[in-house]
């Protein structure tokens, strides 16, 4: 509204048309520190497979997701296109799965352009931000795609991403990987997730990076241990706080959980973790995949009337793979209204093999000759979960308006 | 490597009193893009365009496989559906458009910035561009003025548009990337869609950047994925004259292999190219190379990475023929490759 004032009255008031002149000449210095930005980051983007990382180290450390390099094992190398189509030899140091973070180091003598790991603490809802990327591929010559936007929101809680910057930034498939940096040239987030429907594999508005701080703190653990796992408290079902007050339940507890042992109770409801305030289950879920599982994490809990501190281990978030993955069928799948959709089918995995392909439907799985019928992912996931590596699997379905039957054989997850 | 800081910039402004205090960076920018816009909206017009020969039609199953979408839910997944779009008006009776507005030989109606109807006809076109001339039947607004240089990643960029109203219709983004698609187009991130193709891009100087142009599958890149192209008017400049006389500058042909890379390729563990597909008729097909062979020496280079092979391959000529060194089931062999074109495959 305001606005639209100014160029009503734009053309009768030269005064004005001074202050005009004026927003433009410090729109334009704007623009001249986003070019020196953009020029004094692109250096430090490379492109990893078909997505994105960022070296954040004079000495060549390069972050990217786990989703994008965590193929390879550790010790194992990527080529990787730095600054002005350079190719460089990138040997995977360490992974976080659950958190979809990959640590890599540059082979070779340094220094190496690079980017510092910022404070993803410090950020605030409204700060400008850029994102370095390769969406759809388009580049071919190793310098990064830029856009720009906002933080739109922290410390969002999405599953493994669980202390999220969220931001409005363009991020499209091949951003994966690609640093969120804000406008003093520092690292923020590693970006990797975006929120998007109906198959349409395109920003959103929506997009999600995983915090500098959560990252630097598992740095020394990918150093050490290689695959690193996010952490979290098992044995508990925490609740959010009765009447939305501050803090969450412990709703449940296992008495042979690590959190009974450290003093944790049923009915406890719990303030802090790691001096961060906690206003919901989802958040207390988020400050602890922050740490690396194993990690011990101090919570202020409200017992009655009294304040209690308990220090409390955490344990890996994963699942015991081989438990519940079962075979590796090689499809990535997505809600369907018929059953289940096949988005994407992995090149050589089993079901490549076999002739599934992207766009196939499928309505039922049959195993050993007993039928079970897919209606969601979930069963879909639970039919598979059961089947061990080797196991003969049919899937039944449409391609089109064709009726469809193929069968694989599930192979072995690779970890 | 660390950006000069607009932050102390920032801070000044907010330490100054309210009443004189000018707005921040970015509500400037906002005052700074409603000026731009009043200074070349009457240079962009609308175009309605009769769609003749657009059916919709079903995703074949390779490229809902591309888009990676599950059903042609959307049978109009590539074509350009009905409704305004937008050109720019660069001289006397002469526009400038996204030659996907313009496409067939629909009858093509001009709706101006003060609300006139004027008839249209085709001149030339530019297919490495993709953009197209069209004269008017009478004036349909003031000329822009084109910019000679090519933008820099990181300015900011206003794509005015026109929708069949008088108001003009506009969305903001930066120069996000320059040299794609073979140096025809550069990225930028204003939002785009089927409306604002083919309208112009105006930098916060008020100079006229390039056109918003189609390039790819607009909808690989999503209705609005913040992932746009546009033709630089430095590159559209030189070939004016000759669009302008009708004439067309064909689409250029580039040496092609027809092969992708299998994605053991970049183990990095073994030098060479794993092939991971064949393209059907292409003259790797047509000389016996078959996924899963290893590429070991092209035109006796020894092929280290995907891009190299690539950069090699364009820089060949079409029909020329190479000799190539692979591994296949372990054995080595030497075979003959003639270079087709892209073209030639679609």
């Amino acid at each position: 509204m305001r606005t639209l004032l100014i160029a009503a009255a734009l053309a009768a008031c030269p005064l004005l048309a001074h202050a005009d002149d004026d927003a433009v000449a410090r729109a334009l210095a704007l623009q001249e520190d986003l070019i020196a930005l953009t020029e004094a980051v692109s250096p430090a983007f490379v492109a990893i497979g078909g997505g994105s990382g960022v070296i954040v180290s004079p000495e060549g450390d390069v972050l990217t997701n786990h989703h994008v390099a965590g193929g390879r094992k550790i010790g194992e190398t990527w080529q990787i296109i730095g600054h002005g189509g350079k190719l460089m030899t990138a040997k995977m140091v360490g992974t976080d799965e659950g958190g979809d973070i990959s640590l890599l180091k540059i082979q070779g003598e340094g220094p190496f352009p690079y980017a510092p790991l910022g404070d993803s603490d410090s950020v605030e809802v409204g700060d400008p931000v850029i994102a370095l990327g390769n969406p759809f591929g388009f580049s071919k010559d190793g310098s990064p795609h830029v856009t720009m936007g906002i933080v739109s929101a922290v410390h969002r809680f999405q599953g493994g991403y669980s202390d999220a910057i969220q931001t409005d930034t363009a991020i499209n498939p091949g951003n994966s990987g690609g640093p969120l940096i804000n406008f003093d040239g520092e690292v923020i987030g590693i970006n990797g997730k975006i929120n998007f429907r109906w198959g349409n594999r395109a920003n959103s508005g929506i997009g999600y990076a995983i915090p500098s701080n959560q990252i630097r703190t598992f740095i020394p653990a990918f150093r050490k241990d290689g695959r690193v796992d996010h952490g979290t408290l098992k044995g508990v079902r925490i609740g959010d706080a009765p009447g939305g007050g501050a803090g969450c339940l412990v709703q449940r507890l296992n008495n042979s959980s690590r959190a009974w042992g450290a003093g944790l109770r049923e009915g406890d409801v719990v303030l802090e973790a790691d001096g961060r305030e906690v206003h919901s289950a989802a958040r207390l879920r988020g400050i602890l995949g922050t740490f690396p599982a194993g990690s011990t994490v101090e919570l202020v809990v409200k017992r009655g009337d009294a304040r209690h501190t308990i220090s409390v281990e955490i344990e890996s978030n994963m699942v015991t793979p081989r438990n519940i993955r079962g075979g590796y069928l090689g499809v990535r799948i997505e809600a369907h209204e018929d059953g289940v959709g096949i988005a994407s089918v992995t090149a050589d995995g089993p079901a490549a093999k076999a002739g599934l392909e992207a766009g196939d439907v499928i309505t039922a799985l049959e195993v050993d000759g007993r039928r079970r019928l897919v209606k969601k992912t979930g069963d879909f996931i639970a039919v598979l979960g059961k089947a061990k590596p080797g196991t003969k699997l049919t899937l039944i379905g449409k391609r089109g308006a064709q009726d469809l039957t193929i069968e694989a054989t599930l192979g072995e997850w690779k970890r | 490597m660390r950006a000069r800081t607009p932050a102390i910039a920032w801070l000044a402004l907010a330490a100054l009193p309210a009443l004189a205090a000018p707005d921040s960076p970015l509500e400037a920018l906002d005052t700074a893009t409603q000026h731009v816009v009043q200074q070349v909206q009457a240079s962009v017009v609308s175009l309605e365009v009769e769609r003749t020969n657009y059916g919709p039609r079903e995703l074949t199953a390779p490229e809902r496989q591309l888009l990676g979408v599950v059903m042609p839910y959307d049978l109009r997944y590539f074509t350009r559906p009905e409704g305004p779009c937008s050109a720019v008006v660069i001289g006397p009776q002469l526009l400038a458009t996204s030659t996907y507005n313009v496409e067939g030989e629909g009858e093509i109606t001009v709706h101006t910035a003060d609300g006139r109807e004027v008839h249209a006809s085709r001149l030339g076109t530019e297919h490495n561009l993709g953009v197209t001339l069209l004269q008017t039947e009478e004036p349909v607004g003031p000329a822009l003025e084109m910019r000679d240089d090519e933008p820099r990643v990181g300015e900011f960029v206003i794509l005015v548009a026109r929708s069949r109203a008088l108001t003009p219709y506009v969305t903001r983004g930066i120069v996000s990337g320059l040299e794609r698609f073979g140096g025809d187009a550069f990225a930028h991130s204003a939002r785009t869609n089927y409306v604002n193709t083919g309208a112009v891009l105006v930098g916060l100087d008020g100079r006229a950047t390039g056109i918003s142009t189609q390039h790819g599958h607009r909808a690989r890149q999503g209705q609005n994925s913040g992932v746009g192209f546009a033709c630089s008017f430095a590159d559209l400049k030189p070939k004016l004259e000759l669009l302008k006389s009708g004439k067309d500058v064909p689409k250029r042909k580039l040496p092609f292999l027809g092969i992708s890379a299998d994605p053991e390729t970049f183990n990095g563990g073994e030098h060479g190219i794993r092939i991971g597909r064949v393209v059907p008729n292409s003259s790797a097909s047509k000389s016996g190379l078959k996924a899963g062979d290893w590429i070991k020496i092209f035109n006796q280079v020894e092929v280290k990475n995907f891009l190299e092979l690539r950069e090699e391959i364009l820089s060949l000529k079409i029909g020329q023929e190479i000799m190539i060194t692979i591994v296949r089931d372990g054995e080595t062999m030497d075979m003959t490759v003639k270079l087709g074109s892209r073209e030639e495959q679609d």
